[in-house]
């Protein structure tokens, strides 16, 4: 597991692998006090987009922002998310700390 | 190793190697192997569809189809003027007792609905049209970006559905690792279908589709199982687009996948239309088939690659205008050439129809003549509604009955085995390359009496060779040559009994996992009876059903289309058979009930039917015969019923 420290107003963009024209997506949930942090998952910052794209997928984003002091756990699970019965391929954790 | 490389430059890198693999004999020495990365270049980018001007669609397409819907599709589009019916060399006046037999599996094609003459169509949908479904079944990627070799597969796939009436599963995995593309690559669908067109694409069989970046390596006779199409189309006007669906078959087409799209996926219903929201974004390109498209939903109908159990069976509907789905040109596929193994259960006897001619349809017939000799004839494939039938090469001098043909993975060279006038086996084969017929050497028992049954089977590849033929002990004798060195044949053993008659009645069916033989022989009491064997448990030969009655000839028999849903399903066996100086028609409902049903019975003056195929004319069954006037006649069958057709030689 990962640690990333946060102060309250911080942000921090996490690149992720894309694989979106295969029928995966990164998915998100956090355990422990989920006030202390936002996740928002996003596309690929402009400079990571191809001038001439070809069919193929996109890097991808999931951006945490401090909210408040505390400690919270999130997990980011790639898969398909729209098969119920298929497991996610990758699941990365990340301890996360926020403080003033 | 070189980028290119042919037969002997192959043989050479085998022997330094000391690899064991070989050869196989027949295989022109010209035939270009594949390799990984034989430099198809990706283009940067795909052609907007603005770059690409609007065609003449009666010039590109300037050709009759065999696909009956096709014929009056195009005509109403205007691509064919009215009147452009297919013509047949006879009169279409069904024949007494020629009426099509009963039963929904049996079920002859629906009446095209559509009047010449009506414009384009307000909506098409290749899964049901007219009926029928023209679509392979959803395939799956995962987890690969090979979205774009998924598409042009798929596309391939379909025509040859649509304008050959036969289903054939084609390889993604063959495109995608002979261009040298890994998992993670990308791409665009018109780099797939520049590579198929100059080096085709295989069946699975042959290479499969693999996600681990293990190296390309299709089987030796890859050159001879490859489906071939001269190009593509891209239209880049969408309403030419949707005239195309309508009048040829399905495109290929790139659009933006969004966030949102995945929620769509998994809980949308009717048509996606991409959510203007901040917390949408952009995931990247994504190559599929369109399939259809309806003008009331304003939506196009796409088949995508991640499986059926996506969206709603793997399709969904996506909003005209959408994801920038028109931005880039759609590129369409016609005039396909199929490959042998594609056809191998859909002919029985002495014909094949082969990928020769302007259309790929030519028949190709071979006969006894004088003096113990083979005579080939070939017939056009209807281009100019020219079906004449032609002569060509005569050879050989022991030729006792008519030949059992067929094509074979040995770069779709024809090969046939007949009785020679010393009661036993004659192997030739027609080596397309050098365009001559060849003896490939005699074979058998010593005592065959009759036609002889031949395929080219699965086990191995090239795969193995199949003869039944019956022995003048009364009984069926298996004989098979396995495709490498020393290309021996091998007795398989005795079975059956009181065999009055074998024939070109054997088909390696879809049953099991191998695919069991199935064959009908005619018993002495003039019935006749289905053996099978047991690929998957023994390979040991079972006696079926017996049905029938008054039988005194060698009967035909295939595996044709009715009855298979897609790619994957069983078809009816067809069975011809004369008696009583007619040919009687039966049929084998696979997908219920497996009883033999007295379909119809047509003709005169015949003396044993010599051939039986379904072939690109809209599902017809066509058949030879031998009259008892000593002469070659051809009846077909099509939605009206059997018809006689010109007297060949």
């Amino acid at each position: 597991m990962e640690h990333i420290q946060l102060h309250v107003g911080q942000e921090m963009v996490l690149t992720l692998p894309g694989r979106g024209t295969a029928g995966y997506t990164w998915t998100y949930e956090t355990a422990g006090d989920t006030a202390v942090v936002s996740v928002t998952l996003g596309g690929a910052p402009p400079a990571q987009q191809s001038p001439t794209p070809k069919s193929g997928s996109l890097p991808e984003t999931a951006t945490l922002r401090g909210l408040t002091n505390g400690h919270v756990v999130l997990r980011l699970r790639f898969g398909r998310s729209w098969d119920a019965a298929a497991k996610a391929t990758e699941v990365r954790e990340y301890d996360v700390v926020v403080t003033k | 190793m070189p980028a290119t490389m042919d037969i002997v430059r192959l043989q050479d890198h085998l022997q330094r190697s000391g690899s064991t693999w070989s050869i196989p004999h027949g295989v022109a020495a010209n035939v270009v192997i594949p390799q990984r990365r034989l430099g198809a270049v990706a283009p940067a980018t795909a052609k907007k569809a603005g770059e690409v001007p609007k065609l003449q669609l009666d010039r590109v397409l300037n050709y009759v189809p065999r696909n009956p819907f096709l014929v009056e599709r195009r005509i109403a589009n205007k691509i064919l003027p009215p009147g452009a019916a297919i013509a047949r060399p006879t009169s279409a006046t069904p024949l007494t007792g020629g009426q099509p037999g009963t039963g929904p599996r049996e079920a002859i094609r629906p009446t095209p609905p559509m009047a010449a003459g009506a414009g384009r169509a307000a909506a098409v949908d290749w899964r049901t049209r007219w009926g029928w479904n023209w679509i392979t079944t959803v395939q799956d990627q995962d987890p690969c970006e090979s979205c774009w070799a998924f598409c042009a597969t798929g596309v391939v796939e379909s025509m040859v559905r649509i304008e050959h009436c036969v289903w054939s599963k084609r390889s993604e995995g063959d495109v995608h690792d002979g261009m040298g593309a890994k998992c993670a690559n990308g791409g665009w669908h018109t780099t797939a279908l520049d590579w198929i067109k100059t080096h085709g694409i295989c069946d699975p069989a042959c290479y499969p589709y693999k996600t681990d970046d293990s190296p390309y390596a299709p089987t030796p006779d890859r050159g001879g199982r490859t489906l071939k199409i001269d190009g593509y189309t891209e239209l880049g006007d969408v309403e030419q687009q949707k005239v195309w669906l309508d009048s040829v078959g399905p495109i290929a087409c790139t659009f933006e996948v969004w966030h949102d799209f995945d929620v769509y996926g998994a809980v949308g219903t009717g048509v996606y239309r991409k959510a203007n929201t901040p917390d949408n974004f952009s995931r990247g390109l994504h190559c599929v088939m369109i399939v259809g498209y309806d003008d009331q939903r304003q939506a196009w109908l796409i088949k995508n690659s991640w499986g059926a159990h996506w969206h709603q069976d793997g399709y969904a509907w996506i909003g005209y205008g959408e994801v920038r789905i028109e931005d880039w040109a759609k590129p369409g596929v016609h005039n396909v050439n199929p490959d042998p193994w594609t056809k191998r259960r859909l002919h029985s006897g002495a014909m094949v129809e082969s990928g020769s001619g302007a259309t790929h349809r030519n028949f190709e017939l071979v006969a006894t003549g004088p003096h113990g000799t083979v005579q080939h004839w070939w017939r056009q494939g209807g281009e100019g509604n020219d079906f004449s039938w032609h002569r060509g090469a005569s050879f050989g001098n022991d030729c006792a009955t008519y030949p059992t043909l067929t094509g074979t993975t040995y770069n779709r060279n024809f090969e046939m085995v007949f009785l020679t006038t010393g009661r036993r086996l004659h192997h030739w084969f027609l080596d397309q390359a050098s365009g001559h017929w060849a003896d490939g050497g005699v074979f058998g028992p010593n005592d065959a009496a009759g036609v002889p049954a031949f395929l080219q089977g699965n086990y191995g590849a090239p795969g193995n060779f199949e003869v039944v033929v019956r022995t003048a002990d009364g009984r069926l004798n298996h004989w098979w040559r396995m495709n490498g060195p020393p290309w021996t044949w091998h007795d398989g053993g005795r079975f059956g009994g009181n065999i009055a008659f074998g024939g070109a009645s054997l088909v390696q069916s879809n049953y099991g996992t191998q695919g069991n033989l199935e064959l009908v022989a005619v018993l002495q009491s003039g019935q006749m009876q289905h053996f099978w064997r047991d690929d998957d448990h023994g390979g040991v030969w079972h006696a079926g059903a017996m049905f029938g009655g008054g039988i005194s000839s060698s009967p035909c028999m295939i595996e044709g289309q009715f009855g298979a849903a897609n790619e994957n399903a069983i078809a009816n066996f067809e069975l011809c058979v004369a008696a009583g100086g007619q040919v009687q028609h039966w049929w084998r409902n696979n997908g219920a009930g497996m009883q033999w049903l007295h379909s119809a019975t047509f003709g005169h003056n015949i003396a044993t039917v010599v051939a039986l195929l379904e072939g690109s004319f809209g599902f017809n069954l066509e058949v030879v015969v031998l009259r008892t006037d000593n002469r070659l006649q051809h009846y077909w069958r099509d939605g009206g019923g059997w018809h006689e057709g010109a007297i060949i030689a």
